[in-house]
């Protein structure tokens, strides 16, 4: 196992390698100028021009590549145009909040997804099997930006212009007052800031998982082991939650793998509706700006969070299926 | 549902519930202000700085200028408490004593020097050195608290140069030009101003907090202990937030907005003032049909300013003559703006040699070719509508425009190189210097120059012979006089169409003593902000 | 299903109004579809008698949209009386049933997938008859200033935009543009991926390796990464919109097509179509592609869905099409600005997205279950 791990790993790195040097050269090819934030017509050409020599963007592709790749390997990720600080440090900021976001919606759309599943499957073709998949499908089918335009519309600006007694905060992570609160005052206040932008994430996600765990519980429960546990005279309950489920479980987590790197980019609309500080508007303003710096680092890492998350997936489902064998 | 399940239930619900207790948001407060826009801030540094909020943060904030604006837009002493101007070709600037960088060492004429060599050298690339100080030639430090500045020609409105911060020399010294612009103090500033820099998470907010050693001469400590300058991209959320109390001041406001904040009265003021930004469409006087100035002065008339005004901008700007404001001094009255006439647009296009020869409802030339362009946007709310109302108004006189509306570095690029027919977008106006303007985008000199300003490729003899003069001028009666002429040539040749000057737009909670807005700027009393008891 | 002989009663009610004789003969599953579609395409002309005369003077458009009206009604005519005829004996079916009739049989079955299949085409529907269903035009401005962020009342059932023009004619016109765009992105992207995944399958070891490889690098990259990326660069116009749609989709379809190709080619035919000499794109074309096409039918439906969506995240993001264009990502965008104020621009073009994209969902899940030989 470990040697496949390895072999995997191994073979990834010119994978990644592919990638970066594919964004340089994309980015490279298109139009647009990282100086134009210089926007004021009134900075004579030659500024632009010095500005440019500063950035080294003078130099020809193949100089810039070679330089850019030596340093990028090296750890040196190089300034942002836009922002003068290095590239790492905004990595280092913006990715704690990204994971902050998907890592509780990874959490969630666990739960949600599986529970809601497994709940169909021992209900199945009752009232409450057809409404939950119902329900399902209609948040599957929702493109992610307008539901969170609807929570926040909802929960939050009709909320607070109705009165209601718990209205969400539209924005942010955390309120201006956060540092003078207590511990659970902090909590309380970042649960607040998370829920709509996780609930967003989670929802349209959960649902696809609550239809995968339910085909994966119904075929297992026909299964002649779970008939075999039911006639040896179990309760139901621990027929389902000991044997079914763990069975079921082990398709739905390579799924998870899977859904990973989605969790990053799909963040993207909600980072920018809710006003997250997180990855996502950091890549999609940087490609905007054409920040190349930012860019490049940050879908290096984005690329790399793929590649793991197949990784993880494969590497789970060989632990939890005895039958499979690597080598 | 299982025991353990239950208590997570039970326990999430108390965490919510002790969270939301009442309009907790309001008590933000005691004695920090909270204000909010869209944008996150560039560096703190005046020598590489070009973002404009960031700009009025350091100079009424964080850092002291040389000098400020009064009421009436003139200059008045700031850090200089007094100067002497000698003749045409040089100014002595006299500091005060009494400021101090936030680190307790003094401000002298020494940083003034640094920041202006800086600034003045090439490699740091600088948008103040290149285009602010453009005339003015070289620093001398006469003594601690005198600074010398000579002219390299005589120019107009010569203090008007002078409106940015000195940056400490003691902690940018060692630092190379062209490195300045990553220095790590831009993004944690030691300044002089009535503020202290206390944090900055980047794309968050930024907390300030009172300088209490800020001199008495300049007004004193700060009114508010701490202001936080939070970063909310979504317009809606913004105005939310002001609502409810959650900031108490909202610099980025929308026209559509306006309609809620009146309605809200008692919670909410809305501030609009003139602004220093005008929108206009640059026709590339290079291409046909643009060369013909029949056609541009056709599409102007074809164009209904007052519409798009009091559509679009709900009544928040003032249909646009030039690129002089009409707030400034030097602004000519009584000149009548091209006026919205659909027939005699007809007429001008007809003489011009575009009629409907097929029927077809467009107009065409004597080849056959459509009097057909692409007009060219970047993208944001206010553009996107725009273009959209002017290709339907110039639709009814028969021209046919494709709009394009696209991203801002590829909109800038085309029209940087001059591969554009038309394009509608904006010129702000960095100081109160009249003339720099219209050499960047009107004087022929420039039409050649690859990337210069001048992208409509305008060679108009009166025009540069106006500038020249405008530039040059000392007398304010005759410039007034040459502005005016100035102004009338602009409507009758078209060169580029002004179509309006924007009002600024920000709105302030009613709790916010303390508050006023003119063109110098949002953050023009931050100094006097303070929370008002409820 | 019964062959006896029925009345004649039931016929003559069809001949009238189709779907009527389904109904009397107890199969409202069809017959409830083909009246409401009969009564609908006749109660166009009642209520919009004036557009309806207009259309074959006006644009393209509008005669397109008069054909769509007359040909329409008489197809389901047709079909309604050829069911029902086969139904009661009195004509035979065309021919024996192949795997596609009998998973027809099998969709019918389902309901919710049933459902699904009528939406859509109530939707090519409603966008090749636009011009004589919108009340308002969906690009001119009339007054601006008057129209503008009007709410929802009977002049504008869905209120107007910020340039005072009716939103719900925009939507109906911007049906065709988010079909035209899910249609043909997907077919290119499950072409491109059958493709693909055909060659990989089918030829193994180097060829396997690299195509996977290939794959691989353009799964490694986000996706909305990439798309924002390449419309950025590139002006934002249809075919663009479509070529980059289309060529970032297709990695799903070739990993299946690839999976059940891997299987195929141990199968006994194949390799007797080899030892029979038969070239290799003549096994792939005309043995092994066939046998694959089910899944990737359903990959391609359930992809439309996610076209329609990725390309409205585009449009929020503003690389969509150009205005005065209107398309329903655009839409929700400009609704974003004016949330509070002009709820409605945000909510009903969503909706409408909503609507299309779970229609698809539900007929590729129908067809995913209609197909599976298991389940059988």
């Amino acid at each position: 196992m470990s040697a496949y791990i390895l072999r995997r790993l191994l073979g990834a790195v010119p994978l990644l390698l592919g990638i970066a040097t594919l964004v340089f050269f994309v980015l490279d090819l298109a139009p647009g100028d990282p100086t134009a934030f210089y926007f004021s017509p009134n900075v004579p050409p030659e500024v632009l021009e010095q500005l440019r020599i500063n950035y080294g963007l003078d130099q020809p592709v193949h100089v810039r590549y070679v330089k850019w790749m030596s340093e990028f390997f090296t750890g040196n990720f190089g300034f942002s145009f836009g922002k003068g600080r290095p590239v790492a440090d905004i990595l280092i900021e913006t990715l704690p909040n990204t994971l902050i976001l998907t890592g509780t919606s990874l959490i969630l759309v666990f739960v949600v997804g599986v529970a809601v599943g497994v709940w169909q499957a021992v209900r199945q073709n009752t009232l409450a099997d057809g409404l939950l998949g119902g329900v399902s499908l209609f948040f599957y089918s929702m493109p992610s930006f307008w539901l969170a335009l609807m929570l926040v519309l909802l929960f939050s600006l009709k909320a607070h212009q109705w009165g209601w007694p718990v209205a969400f905060p539209p924005t942010g992570m955390t309120s201006v007052d956060y540092d003078a609160l207590g511990f659970f005052g902090r909590l309380g206040d970042r649960a607040m800031h998370l829920a709509l932008p996780a609930a967003t994430l989670t929802l349209a996600l959960a649902a696809g998982i609550a239809r995968y765990a339910r085909g994966q519980m119904l075929e297992v429960v026909r299964q002649d082991y779970v008939r075999t546990a039911r006639a040896k005279g179990l309760p139901e309950h621990t027929v389902i939650l000991k044997h079914a489920l763990r069975n079921s479980l082990i398709p739905v987590i390579t799924l998870l793998g899977l859904y990973l790197p989605y969790l990053f980019s799909g963040a993207v609309f909600v980072e920018y509706i809710f006003g997250w500080p997180g990855m996502g508007r950091v890549i999609v303003d940087g490609i905007l700006q054409r920040d190349y710096p930012v860019v490049m680092a940050t879908s290096f890492l984005f690329a790399v969070m793929v590649v793991l998350g197949n990784l993880l997936a494969d590497v789970l489902y060989a632990v939890a299926d005895p039958r499979i064998r690597y080598e | 549902m299982h025991l353990c399940a239950r208590t997570a239930l039970t326990a999430a619900l108390a965490a919510l519930l002790a969270a939301c207790g009442g309009d907790r948001q309001s008590n933000v407060g005691g004695a920090t202000v909270v204000a909010a826009l869209r944008s996150d801030f560039s560096g703190f540094n005046t020598i590489t700085n070009s973002a404009q909020y960031t700009n009025e943060v350091m100079n009424y904030a964080l850092f002291t200028p040389l000098v400020q604006y009064d009421d009436n837009l003139q200059v008045r002493p700031w850090l200089a408490e007094s100067w002497e101007l000698l003749g045409d070709t040089a100014v002595v600037f006299h500091l005060r004593a009494d400021v101090h960088w936030h680190d307790g060492r003094p401000l002298t004429a020494a940083d003034v020097k640094f920041t202006f060599d800086m600034a003045k050298t090439p490699e740091t690339a600088s948008l103040l050195g290149s285009a602010f100080l453009s005339d003015v030639a070289a620093a001398e430090v006469l003594d601690s608290l005198t600074i010398h500045f000579s002219f390299a020609r005589p120019h107009a409105q010569a203090l008007e140069d002078f409106w940015w911060a000195p940056m400490p020399q003691h902690l940018l010294e060692g630092i190379a030009p062209a490195e300045l612009r990553n220095a790590p103090f831009n993004r944690a500033p030691v300044g002089s101003g009535p503020f202290r820099f206390v944090e900055w998470r980047a794309n968050e907010r930024v907390v300030l907090e009172r300088n209490p050693d800020f001199p008495e001469g300049l007004g004193g400590p700060a009114a508010a202990q701490r202001i936080v300058l939070r970063i909310v991209p979504e317009v809606s959320t913004l105005l939310t937030e002001l609502f409810t109390g959650g900031i108490h001041v909202d610099i980025d406001v929308m026209p559509d907005q306006t309609a809620s904040i009146e309605q809200r009265s008692g919670d909410a003021r809305l501030h609009a003032f003139p602004g220093r930004t005008v929108y206009y469409i640059g026709w590339n006087n290079a291409r046909a049909p643009f060369d013909d100035a029949r056609v541009r002065r056709a599409l102007a008339q074809a164009v209904n300013r007052q519409e798009i005004i009091d559509a679009l901008l709900k009544g928040h700007g003032v249909i646009s003559t030039s690129t002089i404001p009409p707030w400034h001094p030097l602004h000519p009255g009584n000149i009548e703006p091209l006026a919205y006439d659909t027939a005699a647009a007809a007429t001008l296009l007809s003489a011009a040699g575009w009629t409907d020869r097929n029927g077809d409802g467009m107009r065409e030339n004597a080849g056959g070719q459509p009097l057909r362009f692409v007009l060219l946007a970047s993208d944001d709310p206010l553009r996107r509508s725009v273009v959209e109302v002017v290709q339907a108004q110039l639709r009814r006189v028969g021209v046919q425009v494709d709009v394009r509306v696209i991203e801002f570095q590829t909109m800038l690029q085309q029209h940087r190189n001059r591969e554009f027919d038309a394009v509608f977008t904006n010129w702000v106006i960095d100081n109160f210097q009249v003339a720099s303007s219209p050499f960047s985008l009107l004087h022929s000199s420039q039409a050649d120059v690859p990337r210069s300003a001048n992208r409509s490729s305008v060679r108009d003899q009166r025009l540069d012979a106006l500038i020249d003069a405008g530039r040059s001028a000392t007398d304010p009666s005759e410039q007034r006089r040459i502005w005016r002429e100035f102004t009338e040539v602009l409507q009758e040749e078209q060169p580029l169409t002004f179509l309006f000057w924007i009002e600024e737009l920000a709105a302030s909670s009613q709790r916010l003593d303390g508050v006023s807005m003119d063109p110098r700027g949002e953050f023009m009393t931050i100094h006097d902000w303070s929370l008002g008891a409820r | 299903m019964s062959e006896r002989r029925a009345g004649a009663a039931p016929v003559i009610a069809s001949a009238l109004m189709p779907g009527l004789g389904h109904l009397l003969g107890g199969v409202p599953g069809t017959g409830v579809p083909l009246l409401v579609g009969w009564l609908s395409f006749l109660a166009i002309p009642v209520f919009a008698w004036d557009r309806v005369r207009a259309a074959p003077l006006g644009s393209l458009d509008d005669r397109i949209a008069l054909i769509t009206l007359v040909v329409v009604p008489l197809l389901i005519w047709a079909a309604s009386m050829r069911s029902l005829l086969v139904r009661q004996g009195r004509a035979r079916a065309r021919h024996t049933e192949s795997q596609w009739d009998i998973a027809m049989r099998r969709l019918r079955r389902k309901p919710l997938a049933m459902a699904g299949l009528w939406v859509i085409a109530a939707l090519y529907a409603v966008a090749l008859l636009a011009p004589l269903l919108a009340p308002h035009d969906p690009i001119a401005q009339t007054d601006i200033v008057r129209l503008s962020y009007r709410p929802p009342s009977g002049e504008f059932p869905l209120g107007t935009d910020r340039f005072g023009r009716d939103v719900l004619s925009r939507i109906l016109y911007g049906a065709r543009i988010s079909l035209a765009i899910g249609f043909v992105a997907t077919a290119i992207s499950v072409t491109v991926g059958t493709a693909i995944g055909a060659l990989a399958g089918y030829f193994g070891r180097f060829v396997d390796s690299a195509l996977m490889r290939f794959t691989d690098v353009v799964l490694a990259f986000p996706r909305l990464i990439l798309l924002i990326l390449i419309v950025a660069l590139f002006q934002p116009s249809l075919t663009v919109i479509i070529l980059v749609l289309g060529l970032t989709q297709w990695p799903a379809t070739t990993r299946i097509v690839r999976g059940e190709v891997l299987s195929l080619r141990e199968r006994e035919f194949v390799q007797a179509a080899r030892a029979l000499g038969f070239r290799h794109t003549r096994v792939i074309v005309r043995h092994v592609l066939p046998n694959v096409i089910a899944p990737v039918i359903v990959t391609a439906t359930l992809g439309i869905g996610n076209t329609i969506v990725l390309e409205a995240g585009l449009a929020f993001l503003g690389l969509g099409l150009q205005p005065p264009t209107p398309t329903w990502g655009e839409m929700v965008n400009a609704g974003r600005e004016n949330l509070l104020g002009a709820w409605w621009l945000a909510t009903f073009p969503g909706l409408t997205i909503v609507t299309v994209v779970l229609a698809f969902n539900v007929l590729g899940d129908g067809l995913r279950d209609a197909l599976d030989p298991r389940l059988r």
